[in-house]
């Protein structure tokens, strides 16, 4: 009896704790948003549809500092969500994530432009999606201190999304399947695939808060 | 042989202490406000249960402020987390034990209903 009571309270108090569904909304929305920098078409402009390229990374660098801004946007929801609920995440790990990923990823572009080695070329250099790897971590992150199978999903999801975004244009996929690839630009399926699975996970997460919810 | 609730910490084992221990746990750090909710317990018990554990060095308190409003906020320590991991153990084997001892069998006489063994809360945990 007593240890079902302990459980009870453990469930519970993971249930007013957890607030996931908000840096889904960001990151999603973020992701989704960086496909009109991802098409040439979509924007006409030539600064920020140059980032693909080695040469003008310029939006690329700017998607970098987004999602670092989206993480640092998701550090503030969970304070004020400590602050409503009396029920504080540790997000210490997040913040490491998001240093470690996005050190790693500068790095690699650096080297990308001294090293002609193929695989950071085209990692960092080529698709310019490597941002996609901090959010990425971020997520992971995410999911070890927020202790949900859910999370854990949609953020291993996401990562093989994202992997896929960097290393590997999924228009190429698409194709297999039956779809034309001149219909949709691989910059946007790059960045649409992970967009569309965190969005996707935002939504079940909201209808399960809310069914939580007395 | 060790008695079945050797395992069992004093300090730890009162139901509410085991309770702000689950709930501490399980966050960074709690709220008194939250943790007086959860467990339905006046301010007054909430501070004596709270100063027992911080004096055993189970939990830390700190002061702070939200909105102007005074909060005190709970968070359990490295010790704190130990004792509540030994606790849960000791009782999941007290449980077991209880579950493997004859009397609780099923068939026998001690496990019909009505009987002491086979009432409800009859098992220590």
């Amino acid at each position: 009896m007593l240890l079902a009571d302990l459980d009870h309270l453990r469930r519970r108090t993971r249930s007013t704790r957890q607030a996931y569904w908000f840096p889904l909304l960001v990151f999603g929305l973020i992701e989704a948003a960086s496909a009109l920098v991802a098409d040439p078409g979509l924007t006409g402009s030539p600064i920020v549809t140059g980032f693909r390229a080695v040469e003008n990374q310029t939006g690329y660098h700017t998607l970098l500092l987004v999602s670092i801004a989206g993480t640092a946007l998701t550090l503030w929801w969970y304070r004020r969500h400590a602050d409503r609920t009396g029920v504080e995440t540790p997000v210490r790990p997040v913040r490491i994530a998001a240093v470690g990923a996005s050190a790693i990823v500068v790095l690699g572009a650096f080297l990308a432009g001294l090293v002609p080695l193929v695989l950071l070329y085209y990692v960092f250099g080529v698709p310019g999606n490597g941002w996609l790897f901090v959010v990425a971590a971020v997520l992971l992150a995410l999911a070890v201190v927020e202790r949900s199978a859910l999370l854990w999903a949609v953020a291993l999801l996401h990562g093989v999304a994202a992997v896929m975004g960097v290393t590997y244009d999924p228009e190429n996929l698409l194709f297999r399947i039956g779809f034309s690839s001149e219909d949709v630009p691989s910059g946007i399926v790059n960045v649409l695939l992970p967009a569309g699975v965190l969005l996707t996970g935002c939504a079940v997460a909201v209808v399960r808060t809310r069914r939580a919810t007395p | 042989v060790t008695h079945p609730a050797g395992g069992i910490d004093d300090v730890v084992h009162h139901r509410h202490r085991l309770g702000i221990l689950t709930i501490a746990g399980e966050a960074r750090q709690v709220e008194f406000g939250y943790l007086r909710e959860a467990l339905e317990l006046t301010a007054g018990n909430l501070n004596r249960h709270l100063a027992v554990l911080e004096e055993a060095g189970l939990v830390q308190t700190t002061k702070g402020y939200v909105e102007r409003r005074p909060r005190t906020w709970v968070s359990i320590t490295r010790e704190g987390r130990n004792a509540l991991a030994a606790e849960i153990s000791a009782l999941e084997r007290l449980v077991q034990r209880h579950r493997g001892s004859p009397a609780s069998e099923p068939g026998s006489p001690a496990s019909e209903p009505g009987s002491p063994a086979g009432e409800p809360g009859a098992a220590p945990a």
